[in-house]
């Protein structure tokens, strides 16, 4: 297959990976934000990556490794979307912005699940970055194709 | 010096072969006794003077055929559409070992014809 | 060289390394401007400009020299999806990199090769 289409798709997997590691660097950022008086609160985003539609990887092989630039469909396309959870409530009556229970809404986000998201972002980064330079290796391989003598 | 040198090579190979075909064939012809086998023999000589020169035509054609296509391999690479480079590689390695392997046939070709014109008659 | 399939080749070979070289300086000045406010990132408009020499191509079957007299790599600014300019994206950049060196190797062991193919040709054989 193309040597291109192999760098766009290792690169296409680092972009979402970067991003899921953006996206758990600002709901920690965020992490101790309070519902203000207007009643909008801080809703933890998270990345959304999905399988095109037509992308089934047996009906590829059957038409086979000519087809060009099927192998684009393989990658995965990515959405932020913010989530619908409960804000996190915590019991301060002497807060400022306490409601009349004496209950602070806090920003829904949970700092052990964006931290091990994090880290598992940056592995799957890493092993992008390895099949990259694998690919490249490759390449370089095959030119040497003849030269032996 | 033109960019045609391998595709003229070829043609001119092709015609020495059967200049030095037709040669060896008037001679032997020349040799044979006009008595009985006059049909016989010139039907052979003249099947092994069509065999052999399609046969040095046809390989001659299979290399530039080999050749050419791997020049448009690399065109298709230097404009971007490469779509198997180790494809390329290889296919271009055939055309250099066939071509290779012409060259010798030819000089060999040659050095026999050569030997052959030496011999006092 | 000036006539024939091979003056083609070479002629397009030659062109596609200027356009790669000139890539490879646009991918590592995007690299170093990175976080500069208001830098627009470049890229290298080659393969665009071969249309013509594509379709002359899928009619006759091999590259026509001609097609390539008015082919120019040279810089333009990267415009985003909606018309926008973009930021530079340093893995991307960084994926470009690595495959704008690969095709150099490549289009430097094909022209090698092909002089080496004529040389053997010139030298009739022998070294």
């Amino acid at each position: 297959m193309n040597y291109a289409d192999s760098f766009a798709i290792s690169a296409i997997g680092m972009n979402i990976e970067r991003a899921r590691v953006d996206v758990a660097a600002l709901n920690l950022a965020n992490a101790n934000t309070v519902q203000g008086a207007g009643g909008q609160s801080y809703q933890p985003l998270r990345v959304i990556a999905q399988v095109r539609d037509d992308a089934r990887f047996g009906t590829m092989v059957g038409r086979g490794l000519d087809s060009a630039g099927s192998m684009a469909q393989l990658t995965p396309s990515m959405q932020v979307v913010a989530t619908q959870g409960a804000s996190r409530m915590v019991y301060e009556p002497s807060h400022p912005l306490a409601n009349a229970q004496g209950f602070v809404a806090y920003a829904a986000v949970d700092p052990a699940t964006e931290m091990v998201s994090m880290m598992s972002a940056t592995r799957a980064y890493e092993a992008n970055v390895s099949a990259m330079n694998t690919a490249r290796t490759l390449a370089l391989r095959a030119l040497d194709i003849g030269s032996g003598a | 010096m033109t960019a045609f040198l391998p595709v003229e090579a070829l043609s001119s190979l092709s015609q020495q072969a059967q200049a030095m075909v037709s040669a060896t064939n008037a001679q032997t012809s020349q040799g044979v006794s006009p008595a009985g086998n006059d049909a016989a023999t010139s039907l052979s000589s003249s099947l092994t003077n069509d065999g052999f020169a399609q046969m040095v035509s046809q390989g001659l054609s299979k290399v530039n055929g080999q050749l050419i296509g791997s020049q448009v391999d690399l065109q298709k690479l230097a404009m971007g559409d490469a779509q198997n480079l180790h494809q390329i590689m290889i296919n271009l390695e055939e055309s250099r070992l066939s071509f290779q392997l012409m060259m010798q046939v030819r000089s060999r070709l040659l050095e026999a014809y050569q030997d052959v014109m030496k011999m006092p008659v | 060289m000036t006539e024939g399939i091979e003056a083609a080749t070479s002629a397009a070979l030659t062109l596609a390394l200027d356009a790669a070289s000139l890539r490879q300086q646009a991918i590592a000045a995007n690299i170093a401007n990175a976080n500069v406010n208001g830098y627009v990132p470049q890229r290298v408009s080659f393969e665009a400009q071969l249309e013509d020499a594509r379709q002359s191509m899928a009619h006759i079957g091999r590259l026509d020299p001609v097609s390539l007299g008015q082919v120019q790599p040279r810089l333009e600014p990267a415009v985003g999806r909606f018309g926008s300019s973009s930021l530079v994206q340093l893995d991307m950049e960084a994926a470009e990199m690595a495959r704008n060196a690969v095709h150099y190797q490549a289009l430097v062991k094909g022209l090698s090769r092909h002089f080496s193919i004529l040389s053997m040709a010139a030298g009739d054989g022998r070294k």
